[in-house]
C-alpha cells in the first residue's frame, strides 16, 4: 500500500514542481507547448505567478492627475470644474494607513492599460466623484535623477525627482450599463478580428 | 552488465528522491512557521478589513461584474469563486479572519487550512488588482501548510493534551514526534518554492541595468510612493546602495544552490533576513517582509532550533 501512496505523491509532486518551475516565465516555448493543461492547473491553485519583485528595473513613481468635468449643453465640449486631482491619493489626502497607500498603488499600477483606463480606473474615478459628467487625466510619471547629480545639486528627494505629464485624455462617466454594452462590443470585435485571422491562416 | 549499471542508478536515484521528499522531518520549525506566519496573515488581513469597501464592494475598485474581465486570459482559474454579493464579502472575512486566528493558536488541524486557502483565494479572486507578493506567497505557504501536520507544536491543542496526559509522557511524545509522508512532502514543497521564488525574481533583475548598474535601489528609495520616509541621505554614502543592489542581486541568485550546504545555510537565512528587513524598512513591505522571514523557519530542524533556545 505504502509504495502505491508514494508513487500518487510522487506523480503529483512532479506536476507540481513542472507547474511551479515552467509557469513564472509564460512566454517560454515549454509553457507554449505544454500550455493549456498546465497553465490550467497553475492558475486554479494559484501558482502561476511571475516573480518579478522589483525587476527588471524599478518601476518609476506614477499617477494621475485629474480634473472633474462638466458637460456644457450649448457647445459639444467639457469644461473643468475643478483644480487637479491625484489617484492614487497623496498621503494625508484620504490616505492614513500605509498598507491602504501600498494597496492602492499597486492596483493603479496594475491598471494602467489603455483598456483598463476606460474600464476600471476612470468607472472608479466617477464613482468616486459621484455626479461629475467626465474625467480629463493626464499620466505623471517621476523618475529621480542620478546619486552623482544629486550630490552636485543638494536638497532631498523632493528636488530630485524629474516629473514627466503624458498628454491629457477626457472620458466621459458612462452607466454602468452603457459601459458594459462598449465592452461587450469591443469583446465581439475583437471575436470577430481573431476569426478573420484564423480564416486568413 | 550495461542493465545492470542502470539498474543501480536508477535504485540510487530513487532512494535519494525517497530520501528527500519522504524521510521523516521534525515538526518544530515548522510549526513556529504556522503560528508566526498565521499570525501575520491574520494582522495584514484585519488592517485590510478596515477597507473591506473601497477594496472589496461592489461601489468600490472593481464591481462584480468586471472581475473576470479584470484578470489577463492567463492567470483566469478553472472556476471562480469569489463573492459578488457585498454581505458575502463580510462573512467571508469574517469568517477567514476567525479560522487564521485558530490556525495561529494550533486549535485546527491541516484540514481547515485547505478551507482557509480557499477563502484566502476567494478574496483575491473578488480585486485581482491589489494582489500583491505577499498575498501570492501567502496563498502558496497556506496551500503547502494544508498538506503539513503543523499544529502538533506552538498550539493551544498541545498545550491542552500536556495538561491530559501529563508533562513527561508529552515530552516523550514531541521528541519522537516526526511527520508523516504528506508533512514532508509539504516541508520540502515549501523549501523548493523559496528556492524557485528566489531564483526567478534574482534572474529577472538580471534583465535591468539599474541592477547592473548599482543603482536600482536608489531608484526604489526615490519613488515616493514605496517609502515611507525621506531617504535622501543616502546620497552621501553611494557605496551603501551599490552594496545594498548587488547584495540583494547576488543573495537571490545563489539561494537556490547555498541554502542546501549546511555550513552555509545558517548565515544565508541570516543574510536573506537582514535584506528583507530593510526591504521593510525602506519600503513599507512590512507583511511580505515578515511572510518571506518567517518561511525561513521551514528550514530550521530539531537541532538549530535546540540551539537557538540555548
Amino acid at each position: 500500500m505504502r509504495p502505491v501512496i508514494k508513487g500518487l505523491i510522487s506523480a503529483f509532486i512532479c506536476l507540481h514542481l513542472i507547474a511551479v518551475v515552467l509557469l513564472p516565465n509564460p512566454k517560454s516555448i515549454a509553457v507554449r507547448s505544454f500550455g493549456s493543461w498546465i497553465s490550467a492547473y497553475g492558475s486554479t491553485l494559484g501558482v502561476n505567478t511571475p516573480w518579478m519583485f522589483f525587476s527588471p528595473s524599478p518601476a518609476f513613481g506614477q499617477y494621475l492627475a485629474y480634473e472633474l468635468l462638466e458637460g456644457s449643453e450649448d457647445e459639444d465640449r467639457t469644461e473643468s470644474i475643478e483644480g487637479s486631482h491625484f489617484w492614487p491619493p497623496r498621503r494625508g489626502q484620504i490616505i492614513s494607513s500605509l498598507n491602504r497607500q501600498r494597496l492602492l498603488y499597486h492596483s493603479f499600477l496594475t491598471s494602467l492599460s489603455p483598456q483598463r483606463i476606460r474600464d476600471f480606473l476612470v468607472p472608479w474615478l466617477c464613482r468616486l466623484h459621484e455626479g461629475t459628467e467626465g474625467i480629463s487625466l493626464h499620466k505623471m510619471s517621476k523618475s529621480v535623477i542620478s546619486i552623482e547629480k544629486a550630490q552636485i545639486m543638494g536638497g532631498s528627494f523632493e528636488n530630485w525627482r524629474e516629473v514627466r505629464e503624458g498628454p491629457a485624455s477626457d472620458w466621459p462617466c458612462l452607466s454602468s450599463e452603457l459601459r458594459e454594452d462598449s465592452q461587450k462590443q469591443d469583446q465581439d470585435h475583437s471575436d470577430r478580428s481573431k476569426t478573420t485571422e484564423d480564416m486568413e491562416r | 552488465m550495461r542493465l545492470k549499471g542502470l539498474r543501480k542508478l536508477f535504485e540510487k536515484g530513487l532512494r535519494l528522491w525517497e530520501g528527500f521528499w519522504f524521510a521523516p522531518q521534525s515538526l518544530e520549525g515548522i510549526s513556529l512557521f504556522r503560528l508566526v506566519f498565521c499570525s501575520l496573515l491574520f494582522f495584514q488581513y484585519s488592517i485590510r478589513a478596515i477597507d473591506t469597501k473601497i477594496l472589496f464592494f461592489d461601489k468600490g475598485l472593481m464591481p462584480a461584474s468586471q472581475v473576470i474581465n479584470f484578470m489577463p486570459e492567463f492567470y483566469r482559474p478553472l472556476f471562480y469563486w469569489f463573492p459578488r454579493e457585498d454581505w458575502a464579502v463580510v462573512l467571508i472575512t469574517i469568517c477567514f479572519l476567525v479560522l487564521l486566528l485558530g490556525l495561529a493558536l494550533g486549535l485546527f488541524s491541516r484540514c481547515v487550512m485547505w478551507l482557509v486557502w480557499i477563502l484566502h483565494w476567494s478574496l483575491l479572486q473578488r480585486n485581482y488588482s491589489i494582489i500583491y507578493g505577499a498575498d501570492l506567497i501567502s496563498g502558496f505557504w497556506l496551500l503547502y501548510l494544508s498538506l503539513i501536520d503543523s499544529h502538533r507544536h506552538f498550539s493551544l491543542w498541545s498545550w491542552w493534551k500536556k495538561r491530559i496526559k501529563g508533562v513527561r509522557e508529552k515530552e516523550k511524545e514531541c521528541l519522537s514526534s516526526s511527520s508523516d509522508l504528506l508533512s514532508s512532502v509539504g516541508i520540502r514543497l515549501i523549501q523548493v518554492q523559496l528556492c524557485i521564488t528566489y531564483a526567478y525574481t534574482g534572474w529577472e533583475k538580471l534583465k535591468g541595468s539599474d541592477w547592473w548598474e548599482g543603482t536600482a535601489v536608489w531608484q526604489i528609495l526615490g519613488n515616493p510612493f514605496l517609502a515611507p520616509v525621506d531617504f535622501s541621505f543616502f546620497s552621501h554614502i553611494p557605496l551603501a546602495i551599490v552594496v545594498a543592489t548587488w547584495g540583494t542581486l547576488i543573495f537571490e541568485v545563489y539561494f537556490c544552490v547555498l541554502v542546501w550546504i549546511k555550513k552555509i545555510r545558517p548565515y544565508w537565512l541570516l543574510l536573506g533576513t537582514i535584506m528583507h528587513l530593510s526591504i521593510a524598512l525602506t519600503t513599507g513591505l512590512y507583511f511580505f517582509s515578515g511572510i518571506m522571514i518567517a518561511a525561513y523557519l521551514a528550514f530550521l530542524n530539531k537541532v538549530s532550533l535546540r540551539a537557538t533556545q540555548g
